[in-house]
Protein backbone atom coordinates (compact mmCIF):
# COMPACT_ATOMS: atom_id res chain seq x y z
CA UNK A 1 0.00 0.00 0.00
CA UNK A 2 1.27 3.45 -0.94
CA UNK A 3 1.76 6.39 1.40
CA UNK A 4 -1.48 7.80 2.78
CA UNK A 5 -2.17 11.55 2.55
CA UNK A 6 -5.04 13.43 4.21
CA UNK A 7 -6.51 16.54 2.74
CA UNK A 8 -9.27 18.92 3.77
CA UNK A 9 -12.26 18.74 1.45
CA UNK A 10 -11.81 21.30 -1.28
CA UNK A 11 -15.56 21.88 -1.36
CA UNK A 12 -18.69 20.17 -0.20
CA UNK A 13 -18.91 16.75 -1.97
CA UNK A 14 -22.37 17.94 -3.02
CA UNK A 15 -20.54 20.42 -5.27
CA UNK A 16 -20.34 17.50 -7.65
CA UNK A 17 -18.55 18.95 -10.72
CA UNK A 18 -15.74 20.87 -8.95
CA UNK A 19 -15.20 18.05 -6.46
CA UNK A 20 -14.92 15.39 -9.20
CA UNK A 21 -12.55 17.68 -11.10
CA UNK A 22 -10.35 18.07 -8.02
CA UNK A 23 -10.20 14.29 -7.49
CA UNK A 24 -9.25 13.72 -11.15
CA UNK A 25 -6.48 16.33 -10.90
CA UNK A 26 -5.12 14.71 -7.74
CA UNK A 27 -5.10 11.27 -9.43
CA UNK A 28 -3.09 12.90 -12.23
CA UNK A 29 -0.58 13.87 -9.51
CA UNK A 30 -0.55 10.35 -8.05
CA UNK A 31 -3.07 10.81 -5.23
CA UNK A 32 -5.98 8.38 -5.37
CA UNK A 33 -9.03 8.79 -3.18
CA UNK A 34 -9.18 6.07 -0.55
CA UNK A 35 -11.71 7.24 2.00
CA UNK A 36 -13.88 10.25 2.66
CA UNK A 37 -14.64 11.65 6.08
CA UNK A 38 -16.72 14.65 7.10
CA UNK A 39 -13.72 16.98 7.26
CA UNK A 40 -10.87 15.16 5.53
CA UNK A 41 -10.47 12.98 2.46
CA UNK A 42 -7.76 10.30 2.57
CA UNK A 43 -5.64 9.60 -0.50
CA UNK A 44 -3.22 6.84 -1.38
CA UNK A 45 -0.03 7.65 -3.26
CA UNK A 46 0.39 5.62 -6.46
CA UNK A 47 1.65 6.15 -9.99
CA UNK A 48 -0.19 9.09 -11.56
CA UNK A 49 -3.05 8.10 -13.85
CA UNK A 50 -5.75 9.74 -15.87
CA UNK A 51 -8.89 8.94 -13.86
CA UNK A 52 -12.52 9.98 -14.03
CA UNK A 53 -14.40 10.37 -10.76
CA UNK A 54 -18.15 10.45 -10.28
CA UNK A 55 -20.13 11.40 -7.20
CA UNK A 56 -23.60 9.96 -6.95
CA UNK A 57 -26.09 11.33 -4.46
CA UNK A 58 -28.33 8.93 -2.58
CA UNK A 59 -29.65 8.53 0.94
CA UNK A 60 -28.04 5.74 2.96
CA UNK A 61 -25.51 3.07 2.13
CA UNK A 62 -25.18 1.52 -1.29
CA UNK A 63 -26.21 -2.14 -1.40
CA UNK A 64 -23.74 -4.69 -2.76
CA UNK A 65 -26.10 -5.23 -5.71
CA UNK A 66 -26.00 -1.52 -6.49
CA UNK A 67 -22.20 -1.37 -6.24
CA UNK A 68 -21.97 -4.40 -8.54
CA UNK A 69 -24.18 -2.77 -11.14
CA UNK A 70 -22.00 0.37 -11.10
CA UNK A 71 -18.98 -1.89 -11.45
CA UNK A 72 -20.52 -3.67 -14.43
CA UNK A 73 -21.06 -0.23 -15.94
CA UNK A 74 -17.34 0.43 -15.56
CA UNK A 75 -17.25 2.30 -12.22
CA UNK A 76 -15.27 1.17 -9.18
CA UNK A 77 -16.86 2.06 -5.84
CA UNK A 78 -14.40 4.01 -3.64
CA UNK A 79 -16.09 5.50 -0.59
CA UNK A 80 -19.16 7.27 0.81
CA UNK A 81 -19.78 10.19 3.12
CA UNK A 82 -23.30 11.18 4.12
CA UNK A 83 -25.34 11.30 0.88
CA UNK A 84 -22.25 11.38 -1.41
CA UNK A 85 -20.96 8.14 -2.95
CA UNK A 86 -17.67 8.17 -4.86
CA UNK A 87 -16.81 6.10 -7.94
CA UNK A 88 -13.89 6.13 -10.33
CA UNK A 89 -12.76 4.64 -13.62
CA UNK A 90 -9.71 5.06 -15.86
CA UNK A 91 -10.46 7.91 -18.25
CA UNK A 92 -9.85 5.79 -21.36
CA UNK A 93 -11.82 2.73 -20.16
CA UNK A 94 -15.16 1.97 -21.85
CA UNK A 95 -18.01 2.73 -19.45
CA UNK A 96 -21.60 3.90 -19.21
CA UNK A 97 -21.94 7.38 -17.73
CA UNK A 98 -23.36 7.18 -14.15
CA UNK A 99 -26.09 9.69 -14.92
CA UNK A 100 -27.59 9.74 -18.39
CA UNK A 101 -30.60 11.94 -17.58
CA UNK A 102 -29.92 15.37 -15.95
CA UNK A 103 -33.57 15.88 -15.00
CA UNK A 104 -33.61 12.59 -13.08
CA UNK A 105 -30.35 13.59 -11.38
CA UNK A 106 -32.06 16.90 -10.55
CA UNK A 107 -34.77 14.98 -8.67
CA UNK A 108 -32.07 13.24 -6.60
CA UNK A 109 -30.43 16.57 -5.79
CA UNK A 110 -33.83 17.99 -4.93
CA UNK A 111 -34.39 15.17 -2.40
CA UNK A 112 -31.05 16.13 -0.83
CA UNK A 113 -32.11 19.80 -0.76
CA UNK A 114 -35.32 18.85 1.07
CA UNK A 115 -33.31 16.74 3.52
CA UNK A 116 -30.95 19.66 4.22
CA UNK A 117 -33.76 22.07 5.17
CA UNK A 118 -34.13 20.74 8.74
CA UNK A 119 -30.35 20.82 9.62
CA UNK A 120 -30.01 24.31 8.11
CA UNK A 121 -32.98 25.62 10.11
CA UNK A 122 -31.61 23.90 13.25
CA UNK A 123 -28.16 25.47 12.85
CA UNK A 124 -29.67 28.91 12.11
CA UNK A 125 -31.94 28.68 15.19
CA UNK A 126 -29.08 27.40 17.38
CA UNK A 127 -26.86 30.25 16.23
CA UNK A 128 -29.60 32.79 16.91
CA UNK A 129 -30.20 31.27 20.34
CA UNK A 130 -26.47 31.27 21.14
CA UNK A 131 -26.16 34.90 19.98
CA UNK A 132 -29.16 35.92 22.10
CA UNK A 133 -27.98 34.06 25.22
CA UNK A 134 -24.46 35.43 24.87
CA UNK A 135 -25.67 38.98 24.24
CA UNK A 136 -27.79 38.69 27.35
CA UNK A 137 -24.80 37.36 29.33
CA UNK A 138 -22.55 40.04 27.91
CA UNK A 139 -24.85 42.95 28.64
CA UNK A 140 -26.06 41.57 31.95
CA UNK A 141 -25.90 44.34 34.59
CA UNK A 142 -25.01 46.75 31.75
CA UNK A 143 -21.31 45.89 32.10
CA UNK A 144 -20.26 44.30 28.78
CA UNK A 145 -16.56 45.21 29.19
CA UNK A 146 -16.28 43.70 32.66
CA UNK A 147 -18.27 40.60 31.67
CA UNK A 148 -16.14 40.13 28.58
CA UNK A 149 -12.91 40.52 30.58
CA UNK A 150 -14.10 38.06 33.22
CA UNK A 151 -14.96 35.42 30.66
CA UNK A 152 -11.96 36.01 28.34
CA UNK A 153 -14.39 36.79 25.55
CA UNK A 154 -16.02 33.37 25.92
CA UNK A 155 -19.38 34.71 24.69
CA UNK A 156 -17.85 36.00 21.49
CA UNK A 157 -15.83 32.80 21.08
CA UNK A 158 -18.87 30.51 21.44
CA UNK A 159 -20.79 32.62 18.94
CA UNK A 160 -17.86 32.58 16.50
CA UNK A 161 -17.64 28.79 16.77
CA UNK A 162 -21.06 28.50 15.16
CA UNK A 163 -20.26 30.86 12.30
CA UNK A 164 -18.19 28.48 10.07
CA UNK A 165 -20.80 25.72 10.53
CA UNK A 166 -23.57 28.18 9.77
CA UNK A 167 -21.83 29.50 6.64
CA UNK A 168 -21.02 25.98 5.41
CA UNK A 169 -24.54 24.69 5.98
CA UNK A 170 -26.20 27.66 4.28
CA UNK A 171 -23.74 27.61 1.38
CA UNK A 172 -24.18 23.85 0.96
CA UNK A 173 -27.95 24.21 0.91
CA UNK A 174 -27.94 26.95 -1.73
CA UNK A 175 -25.29 25.15 -3.81
CA UNK A 176 -27.43 21.98 -3.88
CA UNK A 177 -30.50 24.08 -4.74
CA UNK A 178 -28.69 25.83 -7.59
CA UNK A 179 -27.33 22.54 -8.92
CA UNK A 180 -30.74 20.85 -8.92
CA UNK A 181 -32.18 23.87 -10.80
CA UNK A 182 -29.41 23.61 -13.39
CA UNK A 183 -30.09 19.89 -13.83
CA UNK A 184 -33.84 20.45 -14.14
CA UNK A 185 -33.07 22.77 -17.04
CA UNK A 186 -31.46 19.76 -18.73
CA UNK A 187 -27.86 20.94 -18.32
CA UNK A 188 -25.46 18.13 -17.43
CA UNK A 189 -22.78 18.38 -14.76
CA UNK A 190 -19.38 19.58 -15.93
CA UNK A 191 -17.05 16.89 -14.55
CA UNK A 192 -14.03 19.13 -15.17
CA UNK A 193 -15.44 22.31 -13.59
CA UNK A 194 -12.97 24.72 -11.99
CA UNK A 195 -12.58 24.35 -8.24
CA UNK A 196 -10.39 27.43 -7.65
CA UNK A 197 -13.27 29.49 -6.22
CA UNK A 198 -14.21 26.70 -3.78
CA UNK A 199 -10.56 26.24 -2.78
CA UNK A 200 -10.32 29.94 -1.93
CA UNK A 201 -13.54 29.87 0.06
CA UNK A 202 -12.50 26.76 2.01
CA UNK A 203 -9.03 28.20 2.70
CA UNK A 204 -10.54 31.36 4.20
CA UNK A 205 -12.97 29.32 6.28
CA UNK A 206 -10.18 26.97 7.41
CA UNK A 207 -8.00 29.91 8.52
CA UNK A 208 -11.00 31.27 10.42
CA UNK A 209 -11.56 27.84 12.06
CA UNK A 210 -7.83 27.58 12.96
CA UNK A 211 -7.92 31.04 14.57
CA UNK A 212 -10.97 30.04 16.61
CA UNK A 213 -9.20 26.82 17.68
CA UNK A 214 -6.08 28.77 18.69
CA UNK A 215 -8.27 31.18 20.63
CA UNK A 216 -9.92 28.23 22.37
CA UNK A 217 -6.54 26.75 23.36
CA UNK A 218 -5.31 30.14 24.57
CA UNK A 219 -8.46 30.49 26.65
CA UNK A 220 -8.02 27.02 28.15
CA UNK A 221 -4.34 27.89 28.84
CA UNK A 222 -5.30 31.06 30.71
CA UNK A 223 -7.92 29.13 32.68
CA UNK A 224 -5.32 26.52 33.71
CA UNK A 225 -2.84 29.24 34.72
CA UNK A 226 -5.53 31.01 36.75
CA UNK A 227 -6.59 27.76 38.45
CA UNK A 228 -2.96 26.90 39.29
CA UNK A 229 -2.46 30.46 40.59
CA UNK A 230 -5.46 30.05 42.87
CA UNK A 231 -4.14 26.67 43.99
CA UNK A 232 -0.69 28.01 44.81
CA UNK A 233 -1.75 31.39 46.23
CA UNK A 234 -2.65 29.94 49.60
CA UNK A 235 -0.72 32.79 51.12
CA UNK A 236 -2.62 35.78 49.82
CA UNK A 237 -0.16 38.02 51.66
CA UNK A 238 2.42 37.18 49.06
CA UNK A 239 1.76 40.26 47.04
CA UNK A 240 0.18 42.28 49.82
CA UNK A 241 3.65 42.22 51.35
CA UNK A 242 5.42 42.67 48.07
CA UNK A 243 6.39 46.10 46.80
CA UNK A 244 6.62 44.79 43.23
CA UNK A 245 2.95 45.23 42.46
CA UNK A 246 1.37 47.55 39.91
CA UNK A 247 -1.48 48.79 42.08
CA UNK A 248 -1.71 51.15 45.02
CA UNK A 249 -0.97 49.71 48.45
CA UNK A 250 -1.50 51.03 51.91
CA UNK A 251 2.29 51.18 52.35
CA UNK A 252 2.36 53.80 49.54
CA UNK A 253 0.23 56.07 51.73
CA UNK A 254 1.27 55.26 55.27
CA UNK A 255 4.44 54.45 57.11
CA UNK A 256 4.13 50.75 57.81
CA UNK A 257 7.64 50.12 59.15
CA UNK A 258 7.76 47.87 62.18
CA UNK A 259 4.33 46.57 61.42
CA UNK A 260 2.91 43.32 62.61
CA UNK A 261 1.26 41.50 59.69
CA UNK A 262 -1.72 39.70 61.06
CA UNK A 263 -2.27 36.38 59.33
CA UNK A 264 -5.49 34.87 60.54
CA UNK A 265 -8.38 36.50 62.39
CA UNK A 266 -9.71 33.15 63.49
CA UNK A 267 -6.42 32.18 65.13
CA UNK A 268 -6.90 32.60 68.90
CA UNK A 269 -3.18 32.27 69.64
CA UNK A 270 -2.42 35.12 67.27
CA UNK A 271 -5.19 37.19 68.82
CA UNK A 272 -3.72 36.66 72.29
CA UNK A 273 -0.23 37.54 70.99
CA UNK A 274 -1.52 40.83 69.49
CA UNK A 275 -3.30 41.74 72.73
CA UNK A 276 0.03 41.34 74.53
CA UNK A 277 1.82 43.71 72.13
CA UNK A 278 2.85 47.18 73.37
CA UNK A 279 0.83 50.29 72.59
CA UNK A 280 1.82 51.99 69.35
CA UNK A 281 2.24 48.70 67.47
CA UNK A 282 0.82 48.82 63.98
CA UNK A 283 -1.31 45.76 63.25
CA UNK A 284 -1.87 45.19 59.54
CA UNK A 285 -4.23 42.83 57.84
CA UNK A 286 -4.72 42.35 54.15
CA UNK A 287 -5.69 39.85 51.55
CA UNK A 288 -5.81 39.76 47.82
CA UNK A 289 -7.05 37.82 44.87
CA UNK A 290 -5.47 37.56 41.48
CA UNK A 291 -7.10 36.44 38.26
CA UNK A 292 -6.15 36.23 34.62
CA UNK A 293 -8.10 36.47 31.43
CA UNK A 294 -7.20 36.71 27.76
CA UNK A 295 -8.48 40.27 27.83
CA UNK A 296 -6.86 41.17 31.13
CA UNK A 297 -3.62 39.29 31.90
CA UNK A 298 -3.48 40.92 35.33
CA UNK A 299 -6.58 41.41 37.46
CA UNK A 300 -6.27 41.98 41.18
CA UNK A 301 -8.50 42.79 44.07
CA UNK A 302 -6.97 43.69 47.40
CA UNK A 303 -8.27 44.80 50.73
CA UNK A 304 -5.84 46.17 53.32
CA UNK A 305 -6.30 47.80 56.70
CA UNK A 306 -4.34 48.60 59.82
CA UNK A 307 -4.83 50.00 63.28
CA UNK A 308 -2.47 51.15 65.98
CA UNK A 309 -2.78 49.55 69.38
CA UNK A 310 -3.85 52.11 71.97
CA UNK A 311 -4.54 54.84 69.42
CA UNK A 312 -7.66 55.99 67.54
CA UNK A 313 -5.83 55.72 64.28
CA UNK A 314 -6.64 53.33 61.45
CA UNK A 315 -6.89 53.22 57.68
CA UNK A 316 -8.20 50.94 55.00
CA UNK A 317 -7.65 50.59 51.30
CA UNK A 318 -9.61 48.51 48.80
CA UNK A 319 -8.28 48.28 45.29
CA UNK A 320 -9.54 46.77 42.08
CA UNK A 321 -6.86 46.71 39.40
CA UNK A 322 -6.98 45.70 35.73
CA UNK A 323 -4.15 45.55 33.23
CA UNK A 324 -5.96 45.02 29.97
CA UNK A 325 -4.76 43.38 26.77
CA UNK A 326 -6.27 46.16 24.70
CA UNK A 327 -5.91 49.78 25.82
CA UNK A 328 -9.09 50.74 23.97
CA UNK A 329 -11.11 48.76 26.48
CA UNK A 330 -9.88 50.89 29.39
CA UNK A 331 -12.38 53.75 29.04
CA UNK A 332 -15.42 51.44 28.87
CA UNK A 333 -14.09 49.27 31.69
CA UNK A 334 -13.59 52.26 33.99
CA UNK A 335 -17.00 53.68 33.15
CA UNK A 336 -18.66 50.38 34.03
CA UNK A 337 -16.68 50.15 37.29
CA UNK A 338 -17.91 53.66 38.17
CA UNK A 339 -21.52 52.85 37.25
CA UNK A 340 -21.40 49.72 39.41
CA UNK A 341 -19.89 51.61 42.33
CA UNK A 342 -22.37 54.50 42.05
CA UNK A 343 -25.22 51.99 42.16
CA UNK A 344 -23.73 50.18 45.17
CA UNK A 345 -23.15 53.51 46.93
CA UNK A 346 -26.74 54.58 46.40
CA UNK A 347 -27.99 51.28 47.79
CA UNK A 348 -25.91 51.81 50.96
CA UNK A 349 -26.42 55.56 51.42
CA UNK A 350 -29.35 57.90 51.18
CA UNK A 351 -27.53 60.41 49.01
CA UNK A 352 -26.00 59.89 45.57
CA UNK A 353 -22.25 59.60 45.12
CA UNK A 354 -20.73 62.97 44.31
CA UNK A 355 -18.49 61.88 41.46
CA UNK A 356 -16.42 64.54 39.69
CA UNK A 357 -13.71 64.45 37.11
CA UNK A 358 -10.25 65.63 38.13
CA UNK A 359 -7.52 66.41 35.67
CA UNK A 360 -4.05 65.12 36.03
CA UNK A 361 -1.67 65.22 33.10
CA UNK A 362 -0.07 61.96 34.16
CA UNK A 363 -3.37 60.11 33.80
CA UNK A 364 -5.72 59.55 30.88
CA UNK A 365 -8.75 60.10 33.07
CA UNK A 366 -9.57 60.30 36.76
CA UNK A 367 -12.76 60.64 38.77
CA UNK A 368 -13.07 61.15 42.48
CA UNK A 369 -15.85 61.04 45.04
CA UNK A 370 -15.46 61.88 48.69
CA UNK A 371 -17.70 61.65 51.70
CA UNK A 372 -17.04 61.87 55.40
CA UNK A 373 -15.79 58.30 55.61
CA UNK A 374 -13.85 57.62 52.46
CA UNK A 375 -12.43 58.75 49.14
CA UNK A 376 -13.20 56.76 46.02
CA UNK A 377 -10.92 57.19 43.06
CA UNK A 378 -11.19 55.85 39.52
CA UNK A 379 -8.14 56.23 37.31
CA UNK A 380 -6.97 54.91 33.98
CA UNK A 381 -3.79 55.23 32.03
CA UNK A 382 -3.03 53.30 28.87
CA UNK A 383 -4.24 49.78 29.44
CA UNK A 384 -4.41 50.09 33.25
CA UNK A 385 -7.58 50.78 35.18
CA UNK A 386 -7.79 51.13 38.95
CA UNK A 387 -10.53 51.73 41.46
CA UNK A 388 -9.44 52.77 44.94
CA UNK A 389 -11.54 53.17 48.03
CA UNK A 390 -9.55 54.72 50.82
CA UNK A 391 -10.47 55.53 54.36
CA UNK A 392 -7.83 57.31 56.45
CA UNK A 393 -6.00 60.56 57.07
CA UNK A 394 -4.56 61.16 53.58
CA UNK A 395 -6.13 63.88 51.45
CA UNK A 396 -7.59 63.45 47.97
CA UNK A 397 -4.49 65.14 46.46
CA UNK A 398 -2.07 62.91 48.37
CA UNK A 399 -4.03 59.88 47.20
CA UNK A 400 -3.95 61.03 43.58
CA UNK A 401 -0.18 61.72 43.75
CA UNK A 402 0.44 58.25 45.16
CA UNK A 403 -1.62 56.69 42.38
CA UNK A 404 0.24 58.65 39.70
CA UNK A 405 3.61 57.61 41.18
CA UNK A 406 2.51 53.96 41.19
CA UNK A 407 0.91 53.85 37.79
CA UNK A 408 3.88 55.70 36.23
CA UNK A 409 6.21 53.08 37.62
CA UNK A 410 4.57 50.41 35.45
CA UNK B 1 -38.24 23.99 -8.94
CA UNK B 2 -38.70 20.33 -9.91
CA UNK B 3 -40.82 19.95 -13.06
CA UNK B 4 -43.61 18.18 -11.17
CA UNK B 5 -46.41 18.99 -13.60
CA UNK B 6 -44.25 18.21 -16.62
CA UNK B 7 -44.50 14.88 -18.46
CA UNK B 8 -42.73 11.72 -17.38
CA UNK B 9 -39.00 11.66 -18.06
CA UNK B 10 -37.73 9.28 -20.71
CA UNK B 11 -35.91 7.31 -18.02
CA UNK B 12 -39.12 6.84 -16.01
CA UNK B 13 -41.03 5.76 -19.09
CA UNK B 14 -38.52 3.08 -20.01
CA UNK B 15 -38.17 1.78 -16.46
CA UNK B 16 -41.97 1.42 -16.26
CA UNK B 17 -41.99 -0.34 -19.61
CA UNK B 18 -39.20 -2.67 -18.46
CA UNK B 19 -41.03 -3.42 -15.23
CA UNK B 20 -44.16 -4.68 -16.92
CA UNK B 21 -42.39 -7.93 -16.09
CA UNK B 22 -40.71 -8.13 -12.65
CA UNK B 23 -37.06 -7.33 -13.05
CA UNK B 24 -33.92 -6.54 -11.07
CA UNK B 25 -30.92 -4.20 -11.28
CA UNK B 26 -28.54 -5.17 -14.03
CA UNK B 27 -31.12 -7.16 -15.95
CA UNK B 28 -33.34 -4.07 -15.87
CA UNK B 29 -30.61 -2.03 -17.59
CA UNK B 30 -30.30 -4.69 -20.25
CA UNK B 31 -34.10 -4.85 -20.74
CA UNK B 32 -34.29 -1.06 -21.14
CA UNK B 33 -31.58 -1.23 -23.79
CA UNK B 34 -33.47 -4.00 -25.51
CA UNK B 35 -36.91 -2.30 -25.30
CA UNK B 36 -35.44 0.95 -26.63
CA UNK B 37 -33.69 -1.04 -29.38
CA UNK B 38 -30.29 0.10 -28.17
CA UNK B 39 -31.19 3.78 -28.13
CA UNK B 40 -31.36 4.09 -24.37
CA UNK B 41 -28.21 3.07 -22.47
CA UNK B 42 -29.26 4.09 -18.97
CA UNK B 43 -26.57 4.92 -16.43
CA UNK B 44 -26.67 3.10 -13.07
CA UNK B 45 -27.08 6.41 -11.16
CA UNK B 46 -30.06 7.36 -13.28
CA UNK B 47 -31.57 3.87 -12.95
CA UNK B 48 -31.37 3.87 -9.14
CA UNK B 49 -32.55 7.48 -8.94
CA UNK B 50 -35.64 6.57 -10.95
CA UNK B 51 -36.28 3.38 -8.98
CA UNK B 52 -36.07 5.23 -5.65
CA UNK B 53 -38.35 8.03 -6.80
CA UNK B 54 -40.95 5.81 -8.43
CA UNK B 55 -41.00 3.53 -5.41
CA UNK B 56 -41.71 6.56 -3.24
CA UNK B 57 -44.47 7.62 -5.63
CA UNK B 58 -45.85 4.04 -5.49
CA UNK B 59 -45.54 3.56 -9.26
CA UNK B 60 -43.39 0.48 -8.66
CA UNK B 61 -42.81 -1.83 -5.71
CA UNK B 62 -40.28 -4.43 -4.54
CA UNK B 63 -41.60 -7.98 -4.94
CA UNK B 64 -38.50 -9.82 -3.80
CA UNK B 65 -35.58 -8.83 -1.59
CA UNK B 66 -33.18 -11.43 -0.21
CA UNK B 67 -30.68 -8.78 0.94
CA UNK B 68 -28.48 -9.41 -2.11
CA UNK B 69 -30.90 -8.60 -4.86
CA UNK B 70 -34.13 -6.62 -5.18
CA UNK B 71 -36.77 -7.44 -7.77
CA UNK B 72 -39.17 -4.67 -8.77
CA UNK B 73 -42.51 -4.67 -10.53
CA UNK B 74 -44.92 -2.03 -11.77
CA UNK B 75 -47.99 -1.24 -9.59
CA UNK B 76 -51.52 -0.54 -10.85
CA UNK B 77 -50.85 3.14 -10.31
CA UNK B 78 -47.66 2.76 -12.35
CA UNK B 79 -49.59 1.03 -15.14
CA UNK B 80 -52.11 3.87 -15.14
CA UNK B 81 -49.31 6.47 -15.35
CA UNK B 82 -47.66 4.47 -18.15
CA UNK B 83 -50.94 4.25 -20.13
CA UNK B 84 -51.47 8.02 -19.76
CA UNK B 85 -47.94 8.74 -20.91
CA UNK B 86 -48.28 6.32 -23.81
CA UNK B 87 -51.51 8.06 -24.88
CA UNK B 88 -49.84 11.44 -24.58
CA UNK B 89 -46.92 10.32 -26.71
CA UNK B 90 -49.32 8.87 -29.32
CA UNK B 91 -51.08 12.24 -29.48
CA UNK B 92 -47.76 13.94 -29.96
CA UNK B 93 -46.81 11.57 -32.76
CA UNK B 94 -50.28 11.90 -34.38
CA UNK B 95 -50.06 15.67 -34.28
CA UNK B 96 -46.60 15.52 -35.74
CA UNK B 97 -47.72 13.04 -38.41
CA UNK B 98 -50.44 15.44 -39.62
CA UNK B 99 -47.68 17.92 -40.41
CA UNK B 100 -45.11 15.31 -41.45
CA UNK B 101 -44.41 16.92 -44.79
CA UNK B 102 -43.78 20.37 -43.32
CA UNK B 103 -41.57 18.91 -40.60
CA UNK B 104 -39.49 16.88 -43.03
CA UNK B 105 -39.19 19.59 -45.64
CA UNK B 106 -39.03 22.56 -43.25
Amino acid sequence: MGKVVRKLHIASPYQIGPYESWLSDLAGRGLFLKKTGRVFATFEKRDPANMDYRIDIAKGKFSEERKRIYEESGWEYVSSVLWAHFFRAPAEAPKTEVHTDPVEQGFTLDSLRKFLVAPVITVVLCTLLIVMVNCWKLFFHGTPHLNLIDSSGYEIFVTLCYIPTLILMIKQFFDVRALSHTLFKGKTIDHHASYAKHKRFNTILSIFAILITLFAFANIGVMIVTISDIATAADSFKYVESTEVPFLQLRDLENLDDTYYRVDFSDDDEKAAIEAMPEGTIVFYGYGRTRKSLLAPDMRTTSESFYIIGEQSDASLDVEYYRLTFGWMAEGTMKEMMDKEVEKYQDRNENAMDLREVTDEALDQAFVATDRYSTILFVRKGNQVMMIEYSGDRTEEELLDAVVAKIDGN
Amino acid sequence: MPPESSPMTEAMYYVLLALLHPNHGYQLMATIKEVSRGRMNMGPGTLYGVLTRMQKEKLIRVVFDDGRRKTYTITNEGKKALRQEYARLLHLVDDGASMKGEIENG
